[in-house]
């Protein structure tokens, strides 16, 4: 009983504070306190994560009779339970709690003066819980619940500033798009449970008994295409992967920028590790297959969200952009993991070309996730001081905000990948996974497009150091004059986005130790 | 006991210490310059400075200087086989075998020696120059300098390359910052240029890791970026090893940069803050030199035995374009940023002609127009802060109202033009004794080059120097602060030297120049 609560720690961690935000909204006491205690629980939970890092693999609620009893091992001869406590499901909870304590450091200034706080910090800390549930899960029926744990509480997120019009509109689109791809994911899944329950598995709907069933490639039937083919595409409108990114753009414009950076560091996670969990590791067998979709993929993905980017006006839309171009670099690695992953690496101890792969791949969701957040959290105190999302309105920032500037700018040569920031090491790894996957051409693709996104990122870099500012936009009043004298930056954004310009930097010059706890996580994966 | 920390065999290394110092410095440079505006400059020029201390110490280390503590003494064993010595190797991320591997041998130690000494001269040509955002700016300077330094030192292809990009940022703003009227967009189009070209050459690497993994005799299998393992790789030439020598090459030769890839240079400098310019002219292309010499002699040397006609027809192209177009400038570091286009055209023809006299002759070129170019953008920096113009039509005898200039001026003139006695001498000899005995229609066409270079250097001079009172110019005054006389000073002298005493830089490489012509 004590072992269990200790290991689902940071979820019980998160629900209390949960649980702690909600009943001071309800009682209308000491509500101000409410986003520290959202971040003290964030932090509190992010660091029984850390402290719980050692390479077990617990398996949980696997026995109807002993429900509460854990299971631990190493070597995973217990391939049964609903969740699964391993490595990979660490990393993505570090994420998703970076992440939490980011969005609730930088929201505390953007939703102070809105009446309801504890019911914006609940949904968020109940949107976390269930990205982490999700990366728990080991039943695709679980799946889809944390699915829409993870996905619900960010649409109300969305539209929680329904006043703005906007915001209503991208809010209803994201729901929208988010019910149907949560359609195709149950389609998916149900058409999975007829394949394995008409072989008579107890739990038709475990992770062991669909990959055991997809295995057998004899038996292969239109079915399992077509299940696949569903959950391909649900999952893909969460990484907003080309052709289902149309949604991402006008929706990350559209939502406070707050939630955006929940959406680009978070939720996009949450579809990559869905996919990781079930399609990368589960199906190895049909690598050949999925890997090639996955490539595909990735060339239209960076592409395109690279060359659109570049005719971007509006700061969000070209960060948007510049997302779903990430997404596609991550999907490289992907693609590469499917290319016969058990391949040793000459040279290197304990490393597999699959679980290099897939290291690359967390790494990059990692990097990727802090460098947006420091971007948009930049993004929030512009649109505050300036009063515009415009890049054009970006000129002469500099002279206002030296610090933020400097900020702005190691995030963007880090998303462009300048040497030695964090961008450029998990591009780099990305670009390896393929050259071990035999997949050369996808990298070079990948430093081509690399090569593209220097133009719009440099674009921005040059508006805010280079140029003055623009008179027009003052005398036009699209800046606003008084808020731009006046305008301090908060504390609580200058901390944000100064420790994700400390990460950035970091991560960049030693990557060493995180990657070698992402190539743990996948090594703890691939084999379960 | 400290020297054995810093310096020993299993010590941080004297290598280490060089490379990191100045980005160590940055941050407190720029704090000092918050705190008292005018600290900064002081403090910027005290760290470069030692990191040139370093800089000298590592090349008496290097000699085997009989100053130093035989502990010192570097093992040169390595050399003659084309490896390094001083060797820091440093695990970075182990679990895929990438190391912080810094080395230096005949070929990188001129060039170290000759980054920490124009980093000096560069923050001492800054005093007068800069004005504007003191503290940002040194902190630039001593980024940039570390960038410059690890391209040089690097002994992994990681690190070259990111030291190799580390070096654009710093440079992208201080052309945009501090440049001229036209500095956005000449800061945009560097930028872009190079990092497009980076990521060609960052191709190129990843080629050649790919086609290491072909030798795991060497490597231990797998690829490597290693510079040691894969110097010991006996590539060929077939069609993927020249791709990936054409992919370097292109990376090289953008920064060199040579005809039809020089576009960026002449805006870059024009507009460039003098110092800028002179940190470009003196150490930016030669990065470009230094990878091509580098990957030519050291890994692919079959690849250039098939591409030397490419590399020579790049160079005499260059050679001869820029001294043609020099001649029709009207600004005067738009000529100097032309003249360099030709000079450094001559580094890739020597490097072509796959010989001891050419290496040799190419390396020379590279420092002594290293030393030159920055003198004649000061020269023509000052000239233009005081005159009010660099335009060469309006500046009619300077001599009269800026004597010492003018004379610098002359002396740099001739020695850029290869006057005997003088830096440039000696690597245009080398490099067309090595022409002759290659294809000597090439030397007779690279002459060409030579009159045209001493014809529009003349020729300026004629217009600027000499010529009566101009009044005009009535309020051109002459250096007269201690730093500008140092630096007018200090690098002619270098100039004197290394044209009175060439065998002070070809003792340096003497084993690299062998191994060089060994690989062909």
């Amino acid at each position: 009983m004590s072992n269990i609560a200790i290991i689902l720690l940071p979820f019980l961690i998160l629900i209390g504070t949960m649980i702690i935000c909600l009943l001071l909204e309800a009682f209308n006491i000491a509500r101000r306190f409410t986003p520290p205690i959202t971040i003290i629980g964030g932090f509190l939970s992010l660091y029984s994560v850390i402290l719980s890092v050692n390479g077990d693999i617990s398996y949980l609620f696997g026995n109807p009779v002993d429900f509460l009893d854990v299971q631990t091992t190493h070597t995973h001869t217990h391939p049964s339970g609903l969740f699964i406590i391993d490595d990979f499901f660490r990393f993505f909870a570090i994420i998703f709690l970076i992440v939490l304590v980011f969005v609730a450091i930088s929201s505390s200034d953007y939703m102070k003066t809105d009446y309801n706080l504890g019911v914006y910090y609940s949904l968020l800390i109940l949107a976390t819980i269930g990205m982490m549930v999700l990366v728990a899960a080991n039943d695709l029926l679980l799946i889809f619940v944390a699915w829409e744990l993870g996905s619900l509480p960010v649409y109300s997120l969305a539209a929680y500033q329904k006043s703005r019009a906007e915001t209503s509109e991208s809010a209803l689109k994201f729901f929208l798009i988010g019910a149907m791809s949560s359609a195709f994911i149950l389609f998916g899944i149900s058409l999975i449970y007829g394949i394995t329950s008409s072989t008579g598995s107890l739990t038709p709907t475990s992770l062991e008994t669909v990959i055991a069933s997809f295995a057998d490639l004899s038996s292969y039937s239109p079915l399992h295409v077509l299940a696949l083919m569903f959950l391909f595409v649900g999952f893909g409108y969460k990484m907003a992967a080309v052709p289902f990114h149309a949604w991402a753009v006008d929706v990350y414009q559209g939502t406070p920028t707050a939630i955006t950076t929940f959406l680009a560091a978070g939720s996009k996670a949450m579809g990559f590790a869905a996919i990781m969990r079930i399609v990368v590791v589960g199906l190895t067998d049909l690598g050949e297959i999925w890997g090639m979709i996955f490539a595909i993929l990735a060339v239209l993905t960076m592409t395109l969200g690279n060359l659109v980017a570049l005719v971007q006006t509006n700061i969000k839309r070209m960060l948007a952009y510049s997302s779903i171009a990430h997404a596609g670099y991550i999907l490289i690695a992907l693609a590469a993991a499917a290319n016969e992953p058990a391949a040793a690496i000459t040279g290197l101890i304990d490393i597999t070309v699959g679980s290099f792969s897939i290291a690359a791949a967390e790494f990059h969701i990692l990097t990727h996730a802090v460098m947006k957040i420091v971007a948009f959290t930049v993004v929030i105190v512009v649109s505050f001081s300036v009063g515009s999302e415009e890049i054009n309105d970006y000129a002469g920032l500099r002279k206002r905000h030296p610090w933020i500037v400097f900020a702005m700018t190691i995030a963007l040569l880090s998303l462009m990948g300048v040497p030695p920031l964090a961008g450029f090491i998990s591009k780099l790894f990305i670009f390896f996974s393929a050259l071990y996957a035999d997949l050369i051409w996808l990298a070079i693709i990948g430093v081509i497009n690399s090569a593209i996104s220097v133009f719009y990122y440099i674009r921005v870099i040059k508006l805010m150091i280079l140029d003055p500012p623009a008179e027009e936009l003052i005398e036009s009043h699209t800046v606003n004059v008084e808020s731009m004298k006046t305008y301090r930056i908060p504390m609580s954004y200058a901390m944000a986005i100064g420790i994700g310009v400390i990460l950035i930097i970091l991560i960049g010059v030693i990557p060493g130790a995180i990657f070698d706890f992402a190539v743990d996580a996948a090594n703890n994966f691939i084999q379960s | 006991m400290i020297t054995q920390i810093l310096f020993g065999e299993n010590g941080i290394g004297v290598l280490t210490l060089i490379f990191l110092l100045p980005i160590l410095a940055a941050l407190p440079t720029w704090f000092i310059g918050r705190v008292r505006e005018g600290f900064a400059r002081y403090f910027a020029l005290l760290m470069s400075v030692i990191t040139f201390g370093l800089a000298i110490l590592a090349w008496m280390m290097y000699e085997n200087h009989s100053l130093l503590d035989s502990s010192m003494h570097a093992n040169r064993d390595a050399l003659a086989s084309g490896g390094w010595t001083l060797v820091v190797n440093i695990p970075w991320i182990e679990s895929i075998g990438m190391n912080f591997s810094l080395g230096v041998d005949g070929l990188s130690m001129p060039l170290v020696l000759l980054s920490g000494f124009i980093f000096c001269i560069a923050i001492l040509a800054s005093f007068k120059d800069i004005h504007e955002r003191e503290p940002a700016y040194y902190a630039m300077i001593l980024l940039l300098e570390t960038g410059v330094l690890g391209t040089f030192l690097a002994t992994d292809f990681v690190i070259f390359y990111v030291a190799w990009e580390l070096v654009l940022v710093p440079m992208f703003f201080l052309i945009g910052i501090w440049g001229g009227p036209r500095r956005e967009y000449a800061a945009i189009y560097f930028f872009i240029y190079t990092h497009v070209a980076s990521m060609v050459m960052l191709l190129g690497i990843i080629g050649i890791w790919l086609k290491s993994a072909d030798y795991p005799e060497v490597t231990g299998g797998g690829g490597t970026f290693s510079f040691d393992l894969l110097r010991q790789i006996d590539f060929g030439a077939e069609t993927f090893v020249l791709l990936i020598f054409l992919a370097l090459l292109f990376g090289f030769i953008v920064k060199v940069p040579s005809v039809p890839f020089h576009t960026w240079l002449p805006l870059a400098h024009v507009e460039a803050p003098t110092p800028g310019s002179m940190i470009l002219a003196g150490l930016l292309l030669k990065m470009g030199g230094y990878g091509l010499m580098r990957m030519s002699g050291w890994f692919l040397p079959h690849a250039l035995t098939e591409f030397a006609w490419l590399v020579a027809v790049i160079g005499i192209v260059s050679l001869l374009y820029g001294a043609w177009v020099a001649l029709r400038q009207v600004d005067m570091k738009s000529l100097v940023a032309y003249s360099s286009v030709g000079h450094m055209g001559i580094v890739l023809l020597g490097v072509a002609a796959q010989t001891e006299e050419g290496f040799a002759g190419a390396q020379f070129m590279q420092i002594a127009h290293g030393i030159i170019s920055p003198l004649l953008f000061f020269i023509a920096g000052t000239i233009g802060h005081s005159a009010h113009t660099r335009d060469i039509p309006k500046l009619r005898g300077i001599a009269k109202h800026m004597p010492i200039t003018a004379a610098v001026l002359v002396f740099a003139s001739f020695a850029s033009a290869g006057l005997p006695g003088l830096a440039g001498f000696w690597s245009e000899l080398l490099v067309f004794i090595a022409l002759f005995e290659w294809v000597p229609v090439l030397a007779f066409i690279a002459i060409f080059g030579i009159i045209f270079t001493a014809a529009y250097y003349l020729w300026m001079l004629q217009r600027t120097v000499f010529g009566d009172k101009n009044p005009e110019l009535s309020h051109a005054h002459d250096v007269s602060h201690w730093s500008q006389y140092s630096v007018l000073g200090l690098l002619s002298l270098f100039t004197l030297i290394l044209g009175l005493f060439p065998a002070l830089l070809l003792d340096m490489m003497t084993e690299a120049t062998a191994f060089f012509e060994s690989q062909f």
